[in-house]
This record gives C-alpha cells, structure tokens and sequence, in this order.
C-alpha cells in the first residue's frame, strides 16, 4: 500500500505546474512540491489509508495540489504589480484598487481550494482517521517549523 | 385646614389656573375670612415684585463668584446630612465598579478566550506554507536549506516505509556515512 502511495506521490509530482523562475521563485516552487509530498507520504503513513481510500483521495488532492499552485502563482504576479504599482508616481486609486480587489479574490480561492481539500478528507475518511488527521496536521506544521530550524543550523554551518 | 386648601386655590388663581367653580367658592371663602385675605393680597405684593426683579441686571463678577464657590463646593465634598450629596457620590462609585467590570471582563477575554496560537494550530495548510515562506524571505540560502532538509525527511519516511527497521540495524558510522546523501536528497 505504501509503495502504492510513493508512486502516486511521484507522478503527482510530474503532474504538477513546471517551475517558472519568471513568476514566482523556482525555490519556492520545489520547496511547495517537497512540503507536497511528505505531507502526502506521513499522512498516508499516519491514518494508515486502505487502496481504497488513497485511489480516491490522490486524485482530487492532486488536482486541488495544482490549482493552489497556480493561484500562488497568480498571486505572486499579483503582488508584484501591485509593488511596481506603487512605486510608480502616476499610480491611480482605482489600479490600485482593482489590484487590491483581485488579491483578495485569489486569497479567497485558496481558502476555498484549502476547503474542499479538508472536504474531500472529511468524505473519505473513518471517524478514526479524521481524529488522527488532526493530530496529524498539528504535527505536521510542527514539523515545517523544527525543518526551518535545522535548515537555520545547516547555513550558518555552511556559511560560518 | 379648610385655609389651607383655599391658600392653594389663591395661587392658582394668580396664576391662572383655577377653574370657574373654585373661583366661585374660593370668592365665598374670602368674603368671610380675612387671613385668607390678606394671604392673597400678599401673594399679589410678592408676585408683583418677583415680576420686577426678573428685569435687574446680575452685578458684574456675580457669575465668576458663583462659579468660585461651586467649584470649592465641589472640591470640598458632598456636605455632611445633605440629601444631595449621597446620589453623586453614587453615581462615581458605579462609574469606578463599571470601569473594573469592563477591565476584568476584558482581561477575562484575554486570558481565557479561546486561544490559536499558530504554532498550535494553524488556520491552515496554505497558512502554515505562508508562514514558512515569511520565515525564508528573500533568503536564498535558508531556501537550499530548507529544501535539502524537506528531502532528506521525505528520503527517511520512503526508507522507513520501505523498511521499518533499515535504520535500527546501522550503526553510527554507518548512518554518519550515509547523511550527505540523504541531506542533499540524493538516492542511496
């Protein structure tokens, strides 16, 4: 079953936007594909997900996976104008507005893609497994923090 | 006790508010009592003077005094037996108990509201990505970095995954060997 998800996991990950150093950093872009993908790994490892269940979650976690990346995206274009917008002496209330209005936009289609993924969980999931999956995420993000303290070690180790 | 409803009925008539039928009784009653009388042509007298002094100019400095001693009056404290003073001084006292009402309740908030500390639990999955992306900032080196330990973990949990006891049996040297690699995500 396991082996099952790491191959899903891999050919999730070739599915997913190619990187575009143009909009949006490539390291950004690998890091989110990485945070992916060992989410994916631990939280099969973690509910202990049937064939089953992960024959149906993959899929429809992928595709969200992919279009939050391109809202991301969208984002950091947006985000992008905005600055240059801003610091142009000719910006005007309402670009700027419109600006403001369409990132708000994108951030709310996040939250509703971040939904729908819980959703799909919330559907698929035992009583037990959806208690577990909330443990799970606390850990997890837990887990993003004490990764971003190693990393902080192996620089100023490198660059020491 | 009959003048004395007859006193009333006089000042209302000077006034103007007595109706016909008192008027009526109340001219009765004078005729035949002279204390009442003389009670109405003195109303009449204070009235007809009452009306002049409307007119008089306050002296100059009258205000200024009378704001004076209002301001010691009120400095100095409600006055001892005064039926005044005591509803005032209520009226502060509830003004303090509100005031450490709303700092308790707000305090109370504070400490035991529901609390999300966002290292507890995040709002979300994007949240937490956002967070971790505030931290790097534009830094490119903690990015490599990050990413570096982001494989290293997601080559562990497959070795792990694949075989549970692979790391039990390496020995320290073993595993001291193997870390570059999985440090830099390379396959072992």
């Amino acid at each position: 079953m396991v082996l099952a998800c790491i191959l899903g996991v891999f050919l999730l990950q070739g599915s997913l936007p190619a990187q575009n150093p143009q909009e949006q950093g490539p390291a950004r872009e690998r890091i989110r594909e990485n945070v992916y993908t060992l989410r994916l790994i631990r939280m099969t490892q973690a509910l202990d997900l049937t064939e089953e269940q992960t024959s149906r979650i993959y899929p429809a976690l992928g595709r969200i996976e992919k279009e939050k990346a391109d809202v991301q995206r969208r984002i950091a274009a947006g985000l992008r104008d905005l600055r240059d917008l801003l610091g142009s002496s000719q910006a005007r209330d309402e670009d700027l507005m419109s600006k403001v209005r369409a990132l708000q936009g994108l951030r709310k289609d996040l939250m509703k893609l971040d939904e729908e993924f819980e959703r799909i969980l919330e559907e698929n999931l035992t009583v037990v497994q959806k208690a577990k999956y909330v443990i799970f995420s606390v850990d997890f993000y837990k887990g993003l923090g004490e990764n971003l303290k190693k990393a902080r070690l192996m620089r100023n180790k490198r660059n020491s | 006790m009959a003048c004395r409803k007859y006193e009333r009925w006089i000042s209302d008539e000077i006034d103007g508010r007595l109706s016909d039928k008192k008027r009526a009784a109340l001219r009765g009653h004078l005729e035949k009592c002279e204390g009442c009388r003389s009670y109405k042509e003195n109303l009449k007298l204070l009235q007809a003077e009452a009306g002049k002094s409307r007119d008089a100019a306050v002296p100059a400095g009258f205000m200024d005094a009378l704001g004076r001693r209002l301001e010691e009056g009120l400095r100095s404290g409600p006055v001892a037996g005064s039926e005044k003073a005591t509803p005032l001084a209520w009226r502060w006292k509830w003004a303090w108990a509100g005031a450490a009402v709303f700092v308790l309740a707000a305090g109370a908030i504070l400490l035991l509201g529901p609390k999300t500390p966002p290292d507890l639990w995040p709002a979300s999955y994007e949240d937490s990505l956002a967070r971790i992306y505030g931290e790097i900032g534009e830094d490119a080196d903690l990015a490599e970095s990050f990413d570096q330990v982001l494989q290293a973990s997601i080559g562990e949990t497959l070795l792990q995954a694949e075989n549970p006891t692979f790391w039990d049996g390496l020995g320290e040297d073993e595993i001291r060997l193997m870390e570059p690699d999985v440090t830099n995500g390379r396959e072992i």
